[in-house]
């Protein structure tokens, strides 16, 4: 605990701040039921794709101010892609699977799933799709290759 | 209820247990949130770095390599997704954003009920008083005192992962600002004494 070393006083200003704060500015209760329910996302069957790539943190100096935003995930020798354009709240997605190949993909956001599908050429796009946390799922045709899940990020 | 260890309540939930992640998220939400929320993020993504620093442990919940160190892991998720989204919005925010609760959406000051109706009301002006206090700390006061203040109390280590803090400066820096704190509490004070007669408490000179 962070208590030690704390003065009488300060120990209870900061009392203080915590009921103050706890008041002014809680969890909000939609969200912290949104916490619990992020559980259900659980997925055991699938290779998690982690986000190894984003420009929107690399220099911007690379790029332009307007350039779109891509995102890179990677699962062993599958990587996954993704442009990212905004209107508003609404993102669109265009996406690549490489090595390219077909893929059922489901686009996982706050509030339930899209499915599309990959093309031959691990091509995919998605209209829309709510900003805030996102993951792709992508289940390939041969049974015998398991499913690539995304890290969740936020767009 | 609580007499798990955290490594347990991993262990559990990464085994499919929800009352498990239940409990995980009863004692970190909190800390999650005060990182969200000390970043200078509007409300709205604040919210979005809360679901997502969630959902991402989902995902690892059998990859973490320490159970015991959830919190510093919980801390430095929501700290790198809050600068994500920092450089997506291009950095600068209006300090209305910031703003305490205004724009929370779901405010809910429902009458105290414990004390008489009057030394409710003085304990939420106390309370009133020492958030628009807080807010005219530094950015990096706020961030700090509002993590310290997280409900249960972070640990030294989650609070260094959250702020990317060395470890040595976290006492020292939050004793610099718990003494601007109470030097903007009695600058206000003067006015409270004359409208109420009293002096609280908490603003007493150490």
């Amino acid at each position: 605990m962070v208590d030690r070393e704390l003065s009488p006083e300060d120990r209870e200003l900061l009392d203080v701040l915590r009921d103050a704060l706890a008041e002014a500015d809680p969890v909000p209760e939609v969200l912290l039921e949104a916490a619990r329910a992020s559980f259900t996302w659980r997925t055991v069957d699938a290779e998690l794709a982690e986000l190894v790539a984003d420009t929107a943190v690399a220099s911007s100096a690379v790029r332009g101010p307007d350039a779109p935003r891509l995102l890179t995930f990677t699962a062993g020798p599958t990587t996954l892609v993704v442009e990212v354009g905004t209107t508003g709240a609404q993102r669109r997605l265009l996406g690549q699977i490489v090595r390219p190949r077909r893929a059922e993909v489901e686009v996982r956001h706050s509030g339930g799933t899209l499915n599309v599908v990959a093309d031959d050429l691990g091509r995919f796009r998605v209209e829309t799709v709510p900003a805030g946390p996102l993951s792709l799922s992508c289940r390939f045709p041969d049974a015998g290759e398991p499913p690539v899940v995304t890290s969740w990020v936020t767009v | 209820m609580g007499d798990r260890t955290t490594a347990e309540l991993v262990r559990a939930a990464a085994g499919g247990d929800q009352s498990a992640w239940d409990e995980i998220v009863e004692r970190y939400s909190g800390l999650v949130w005060a990182v969200a929320r000390g970043h200078r993020l509007a409300h709205a993504d604040a919210a979005d770095v809360y679901q997502t620093t969630w959902l991402r442990l989902v995902e690892h919940l059998d990859r973490v390599r320490e159970p015991d160190h959830l919190g510093g892991w919980l801390s430095q998720t929501a700290r790198h997704e809050c600068l994500r989204l920092l450089r997506l919005r291009g950095r600068e925010l209006p300090d209305e954003d910031v703003a305490l609760g205004r724009d929370s959406g779901d405010t809910h000051h429902g009458e105290p009920t414990s004390p008489g109706p009057e030394a409710a009301m003085l304990a939420h002006e106390e309370r009133a008083a020492v958030v628009a206090a807080f807010t005219r700390l530094s950015a990096r006061c706020q961030a700090l005192l509002r993590l310290l203040a997280a409900d249960p109390a972070p640990s030294y280590a989650e609070v260094s992962a959250a702020l990317d803090m060395p470890v040595g400066s976290i006492g020292p820096t939050r004793g610099r600002c718990l003494l601007h704190l109470r030097r903007l509490l009695d600058r206000t004070a003067g006015d409270s004494v004359e409208r109420n007669g009293r002096r609280s408490s908490w603003l007493t000179e150490s």
